[in-house]
């Protein structure tokens, strides 16, 4: 009976799965490197045209700079790729920041609490964001803008509107900010490490599978059994997680801070992660684009800020470097209906 | 020498980067005739009609219309030369009424671009009057059931197209009866004088209602022939360039144990009390009219719909309600009716699409890549899956070949019961009589296979018994000696 079985080879032979051509290749990988290749550009022509760019200080200087902003994106990325908006990530590292001075980290107990209470806090922001998202199936931009406002109301109701400063901070607690291993600031390491972890559990691990899964079609996923809402919950999880660690960062920088401050860091990592190739409809992305996108960004402001320029023209090719990002978004996506 | 054909397109080629969709394709259409243009999936009719919608323009060849060069720069250009595309997708609004939709883009206007609503109702009118449609032209288009939108989508190509009106796929989202109204409106356009050019994977109603076919094969046309003198195996042979032979009657196995018993599972406002079992080496068809309750049956079986009463054990073991991923772990199998929206993810490639469920992994959830690639690269093999790479997106295949990597995803797992909800909706008939033998092959290695199908041959083809659905409840039961399609269809109507 199985005779009548038509083989495919017959029909179509399978030329299958041969090499790919090698301009398909190169295009293909120019495609997939975009965001490295514009910064490499970017820095090639500021190391010509700008003398004191291309120094060892300023360089290293760009790369610390970077690093808070750059934590915050690799979150923002993983909730992206989950298909979702975590747009409450200034305000997360904000509470992380003033939770973790409040610790008053002066002797190594507290130094531990300083660190460990406000990333116990970005979890469970995430936790609550993830959950009303994945499980209620809200949507993230208003959920997480809604949340922004909580955390910035609590924030200011905790130190009741006034500076939280710590005086006589312990060693380990400055270091963390500070702090520098190698001739290279500890903030950079923190980045490094949490890019190549990233990097790693996107690509290599079926959790990073799943959350692209989700991200690309939910409905499919939950058909081959994936748990959509607990991997969105996860993402969010990650995200307010790495926000605060910004947070505790930024607070053992400046240990004086000012609860009113510090908009802002969620579009600059939208930014980011949309520069490194991010999709905003969810499915795609990884770790190391967006920290191209962060260092791009990162290389943009301190050429500005070498050229004197004032804040207002820093604002505002700030605001045109992201909606340049979004147009070539897309862009991107049209071309590849 | 005759007068110029209407439509008269030769020797156009289009590549879409490195693929090839047209290459060297012909298609000459009559004043006032029913043209048909078949062809499997990728042979490259869609990228022909929509040369002719002006979506596209030819890299080479020409097109002439009653001896004018035509060449549309859009599908507004084309609709002013007269000729319309109804694309396969609904693009109905459904807040806008019957006559808004109708005129769509087209509107009557006043001064000052206000829509002339008087106009806009008569002239809406007129055309439901002129196809013979009794539908009320201001109600809210999507209040309409789904076959009358297709209608409303016709008499929109209707409004634009006085000369040629392009159908693609007009029926595939239609029942049998509303399909015979809308071949009656295609007979009556062509009285009027319209020539209408319409793709379809039914070949019989290619040979129903056309007076001349046009077959694609890999972008080039094989040959225009007169229906007259076609018949559906001829069609086929034309179309994959080979004989294909699907008449195998059922799976062919031998019923052993049973493998999955549903006992009296109910969804309130559904369906209610539904038993059955299905055998190892047996294949069971769900027959049924849309709507009553087969996949919503299997969507609850599989967990994504949460069932109010009932079990459902497989292999004797009964498995959480509503847990697909239990009912995954405990030996099922699901390909879903809705290809794009709940099968493929558009963002991976093919590899990835084939080894989502049960992927390979070490202890701590890392991939193994080389074991990965290995079962990726089996299963294109084995189910003969038409990629270059398994890399390539999945989006850039053929419907046949994203629903065999679908396929390929459960096949890799040997699912002990494999559902498959409408296995070949909108695929070509050679892919179609691979996908049959794969399903005949799973159930005889000793597996049970449910399949649902609104397609009563593919049913009559694969089920070695038919369970047929009505409202929410089993109707009946017909096995190889006393299933036909009257009775299966009497069945589901309830006569």
């Amino acid at each position: 009976m199985s005779a009548t079985l038509p083989s495919a080879s017959e029909k179509r032979p399978v030329s299958g799965l041969q090499a790919t051509g090698r301009r398909e290749a190169i295009s293909r990988g120019a495609g997939r490197y975009l965001a490295w290749l514009i910064l490499i550009v970017i820095v090639a022509g500021l190391a010509f045209a700008l003398e004191p760019f291309w120094s060892t200080g300023n360089l290293v200087n760009i790369v610390r700079q970077v690093s808070i902003v750059g934590l915050i994106a690799i979150g923002v990325t993983i909730v992206l790729i989950s298909g979702h908006f975590d747009l409450s990530v200034g305000a997360t590292l904000m509470l992380g920041a003033i939770v973790s001075l409040l610790m008053q980290p002066v002797s190594a107990g507290a130094t531990i609490a300083a660190v460990l209470v406000p990333l116990g806090v970005g979890l469970l922001v995430g936790a609550v964001n993830g959950g009303l998202v994945g499980g209620l199936g809200a949507n993230s931009i208003i959920i997480t803008v809604g949340m922004q406002f909580v955390l910035t109301g609590a924030t200011l109701l905790l130190v009741a509107g006034q500076h939280v400063r710590v005086d006589g901070a312990a060693a380990a607690y400055v270091a963390i900010g500070g702090g520098s291993v190698l001739g290279i600031p500890v903030p950079v390491w923190l980045l490094l490490a949490t890019v190549a972890i990233a990097q790693f559990v996107l690509t290599r691990t079926l959790f990073g599978r799943q959350i692209a899964a989700v991200g690309g079609n939910p409905t499919a996923a939950a058909m081959v059994g994936i748990p959509a809402a607990r991997r969105v919950t996860a993402a969010f999880m990650i995200s307010g997680l790495l926000a605060a660690l910004a947070g505790v960062i930024l607070a053992s920088r400046v240990r004086n801070l000012d609860p009113t401050t510090g908009a802002g860091y969620e579009l600059a990592a939208l930014t980011a992660a949309v520069l490194g190739g991010t999709r905003l409809t969810g499915g795609y992305g990884n770790a190391l684009n967006t920290l191209a996108g962060v260092l791009i960004l990162g290389v943009v402001a301190n050429a500005m800020r070498l050229l004197d320029l004032p804040y207002s023209a820093q604002l505002l090719l700030q605001g045109l470097v992201l909606l340049a990002a979004i147009a070539i978004e897309a862009r991107v996506r049209a071309g590849e209906r | 020498m005759a007068a110029a054909p209407l439509l008269d397109v030769r020797g156009v080629s289009k590549r879409f980067g490195y693929a090839v969709a047209l290459s060297d394709a012909t298609l000459t259409v009559g004043h006032a005739q029913r043209h048909a243009v078949v062809g499997e999936n990728g042979a490259g009719k869609s990228t022909l009609m929509k040369l002719l919608s002006g979506h596209f323009r030819p890299d080479s060849g020409t097109i002439h219309v009653d001896g004018q060069p035509f060449a549309p720069s859009s599908p507004a250009a084309a609709s002013r030369a007269g000729i319309a595309v109804v694309h396969q997708e609904l693009s109905i609004i459904a807040d806008l009424s019957v006559a808004e939709n109708i005129y769509l883009g087209n509107m009557p206007t006043r001064a000052l671009g206000r829509v002339d609503r008087a106009r806009l109702r008569s002239n809406a009118l007129a055309i439901l009057d002129r196809l013979g449609l009794r539908v009320d032209a201001d109600a809210r288009a999507g209040d309409l059931a789904i076959a009358l939108q297709q209608m409303v989508e016709i008499a929109r190509g209707v409004a634009r197209a006085a000369r040629l009106l392009i159908l693609d796929e007009p029926t595939s989202s239609l029942g049998p009866r509303v399909a015979e109204r809308l071949w009656q409106l295609v007979a009556e356009l062509q009285r009027q004088g319209t020539a209408i050019v319409f793709i379809t994977h039914k070949l019989d109603e290619v040979l129903a209602n056309s007076e001349r076919v046009t077959v694609l094969r890999d972008g080039r046309t094989v040959g225009a022939y007169d229906t007259a003198a076609l018949d559906t195996g001829r069609i086929v042979t034309l179309m994959v360039g080979r004989e294909v032979v699907d008449d195998e009657r059922g799976s062919g196995g031998t019923p052993g144990s049973v493998m999955l018993e549903v006992e009296r599972l109910g969804r309130a406002g559904v369906f209610r009390d539904i038993s059955f079992a299905a055998r190892t080496g047996e294949i069971v068809g769900f027959a049924g009219l849309v709507g009553a309750g087969r996949s919503e049956v299997m969507r609850c079986i599989l967990g994504i719909d949460r069932p109010d009463a009932g079990a459902v054990r497989i292999a004797g073991r009964e498995i959480p309600r509503g847990n697909p991923r239990a009912t995954i772990a405990a030996g099922v199998g699901f390909v879903p009716e809705n290809r794009k929206e709940e099968g493929i993810f558009a963002n991976f490639g093919v590899g990835e699409n084939i080894c989502i469920p049960g992927a390979h992994t070490s202890a701590l959830g890392v991939i193994q890549r080389d074991k990965e690639r290995q079962a990726a690269a089996d299963g294109v093999a084995k189910l003969g899956i038409a990629t270059r790479t398994l890399e390539q997106g999945i989006t850039t295949l053929s419907g046949g070949n994203q629903q065999k990597a679908i396929l390929a995803r459960w096949l890799k797992l040997d699912p002990k019961v494999l559902i498959v909800d409408e296995p070949t909706r909108g695929i070509d008939v050679g892919a179609k009589a691979e996908i049959h033998a794969l399903l005949r092959q799973h159930a005889r290695g000793g597996r049970a296979v449910v399949v649902v199908s609104s397609d009563l041959p593919e049913l009559l083809a694969l089920a070695d018994r038919v369970i047929v659905m009505r409202e929410g409840t089993i109707v009946g039961e017909l096995d190889r000696e006393t299933v036909s399609e009257k009775r299966v269809g009497d069945l589901a109507i309830g006569i």
